[in-house]
């Protein structure tokens, strides 16, 4: 049973039509919701939470429709928002221990848990602060605390690591992972590649209101086209090994340091590397794999399109 | 040792049913203000007329029978309708109801709307309707203290100090009446302040505005009435209808000699009032504009 599925969500904001169609699922773990600025992500967002109302379409949580569980859906989960979302004057405890209560904890079961889930992000030492003296990392941290505080299955984070630096930015990241080892699904909407790169399994990209691709990491980076550095020795400075790569239909662009990166389509492997290599009149030295980065898979989903990825 | 070892906890408790999400909202709203020693002293103050009605049962009820003070007693007005619907509109009382109303009320949905919390917590579950009957209902029970909490002190105090029923028996109409007008009145203050707070972000801009519609749309009245002496005009103003409320529910004679307000007149102004401000925030939470 998947943990969340999403069946053709449609929003509209007057004429424009802020989603479109949007349709995937999420079976577990730490999901990647990726998008230019615009793209829809925060607005997927709060349609999950009933925030803004659907056009049409449904989703299911838990496989419960969310239309049969009204409000009570949200007592299954967290959210995160992207701005600030902490009210001045109110202590770190006192504010999660409030949220905790709309959550429909009682009193002071509240407060307890409003305690336990301050020390786990780390706050339990200015717990009694209050909200407005926090730096970024730590409101960030105390938006997280009361997002777990009532126990939630599915995690909405809007840009949870936004303005923290790269130490607050690895301790968010670390949480995120440990509350995935949890059992907690994540759905972390970011336009920082590398925090799904470290946290997801799973990205679902998002442009103009439609899901662009919805697939695991691993699945598509084996899909798509492959990256290899290569030292070619042969006469002259690799001329001739460029031209075969043209011929073969692959990109070889040299670099400073004497090696070409190749970009051989699917299908092709390490041995056609090795084939021009000879035809050219010279052999392959050193051969390197290239990981595809996240980044590239996701300009070149967008280029597919003929989209223009500019707000990124 | 990372932050994230230091364990997880999972909740296995009870949850308290949805229908009673609202009551820690109201009890957040209610609270930060009775720590404020300025919004007390108001409250207080506000009570201080009222504290001539208590005098007044005294002196009728321990003193009325005394030969040495029966002339003087008799020459007092005595606790009625018509007195306690002059206590519940006397000027004094009615510029500090508007001072609470615009303390209290502006900030009801605009500084969350300012804070950005308003997406928090409903994004919890919670509905709009609990929402806004927690916001509105922290406002009510400042209200109230100008209403019908007071008129109740005073009929207790009536009835204590007789010991006997008689006098609430033959002035029912006092608690009733005042109900009423607190239903209506404050109440229809209450929508007005929510609508208003949720068009805003900022509790100051929501202020102003209360601030503009209310006293200027009594001065304006005002100058109209003094130029053209139609009380009709008087329809635009918050203050003068509520005056005019209070007499209507209790019974009480016309409150100003000239008025020629008619009770539909009265209960169409409210009724406009309430309907448009519930529009409003039908408008604002239905279609999640007060979230952008």
């Amino acid at each position: 049973m998947s943990v969340l599925s999403v069946h053709d969500i449609w929003v509209k904001y007057g004429s424009t039509d802020a989603l479109r169609g949007v349709t995937f699922e999420v079976q577990g773990g730490a999901v990647g919701l990726l998008g230019p600025n615009g793209a829809g992500k925060s607005t997927l967002i709060k349609a999950l939470l009933g925030l803004v109302p659907l056009a049409s379409g449904a989703f299911d949580l838990m496989g419960q429709d969310s239309r049969a569980l009204g409000p009570a859906l949200r007592d299954r989960v967290g959210y995160v928002p992207e701005r600030e979302g902490l009210r001045p004057g109110t202590s770190g405890v006192a504010w999660v221990a409030l949220l905790g209560e709309l959550s429909g904890l009682p009193r002071r079961a509240a407060v307890e848990r409003a305690h336990e889930v301050l020390q786990y992000v780390g706050l339990e030492e200015s717990r009694y602060r209050n909200v407005e003296t926090f730096s970024t990392g730590m409101r960030q941290r105390l938006k997280l605390a009361g997002a777990l505080v009532h126990d939630p299955a599915l995690l909405l984070l809007d840009e949870p690591t936004s303005g923290m630096d790269p130490v607050g930015r690895e301790e968010m990241l670390g949480l995120c992972r440990d509350i995935v080892k949890q059992g907690k699904t994540v759905l972390l909407s970011t336009h920082i590649l590398k925090d799904v790169e470290a946290l997801c399994a799973q990205v679902v990209i998002l442009h103009r209101g439609q899901v662009q691709a919805g697939v695991s990491v691993e699945d598509w980076t084996r899909s798509e086209a492959q990256h290899f550095l290569v030292q070619w020795e042969g006469e002259g400075r690799g001329e001739a090994f460029a031209a075969a790569c043209g011929r073969a239909g692959w990109s070889a662009e040299p670099r400073k340091d004497g090696l070409f990166k190749l970009v051989l389509p699917a299908g092709e492997g390490p041995r056609s590397v090795f084939r021009v290599a000879r035809e050219a009149g010279g052999a392959v030295n050193r051969f390197v794999r290239e990981e595809t980065s996240l980044e590239e898979l996701f300009l070149s989903a967008l280029q597919k399109n003929g989209e223009s990825h500019a707000g990124l | 040792m990372p932050v994230y070892e230091q364990g997880y906890e999972v909740y296995e408790g009870r949850r308290n049913p949805l229908g009673s999400r609202w009551k820690p909202l109201f009890r957040e709203e209610i609270l930060p203000y009775f720590k404020k020693r300025r919004f007390v002293f108001l409250l207080v103050l506000a009570l201080l007329p009222w504290l001539y009605g208590v005098a007044l049962t005294f002196l009728h009820t321990q003193l009325g029978d005394a030969d040495w003070a029966k002339d003087l007693v008799t020459k007092l007005p005595v606790v009625d309708e018509k007195l306690v619907s002059k206590l519940l509109t006397n000027s004094y009382d009615l510029f500090l109801l508007f001072i609470v109303a615009i303390w209290v009320g502006s900030g009801l949905v605009a500084r969350d709307r300012k804070d950005m919390t308003l997406d928090v917590f409903l994004g919890r579950a919670v509905t709009s309707v609990q929402y806004l009957w927690a916001k509105g209902a922290a406002l009510g029970v400042f209200l109230l203290l100008f209403s019908f909490l007071p008129t109740l002190i005073l009929v207790i105090f009536q009835v204590g100090l007789t010991g006997q029923a008689g006098w609430l028996v033959e002035h029912l109409r006092v608690l009733w009446g005042t109900l009423l007008y607190t239903a209506i009145g404050p109440g229809t203050l209450v929508l007005f302040m929510l609508a208003l707070s949720s068009m805003a972000r900022s509790p100051r801009v929501v202020g102003l505005a209360f601030i503009a519609l209310v006293f200027f749309g009594d001065m304006a009245c005002g100058v109209v009435y003094a130029i053209t002496k139609v009380s009709a005009v008087w329809f635009f103003s918050l203050s003068r209808e509520l005056t005019a409320l209070a007499s209507l529910c209790l019974g009480a004679p016309p409150p100003y000699a000239s008025a020629d307000l008619h009770p539909a007149l009265v209960a169409l102004f409210f009724a406009g009032l309430a309907t448009a401000s519930a529009a409003v925030l039908w408008a604002r939470f239905s279609r999640r504009g007060v979230l952008r």
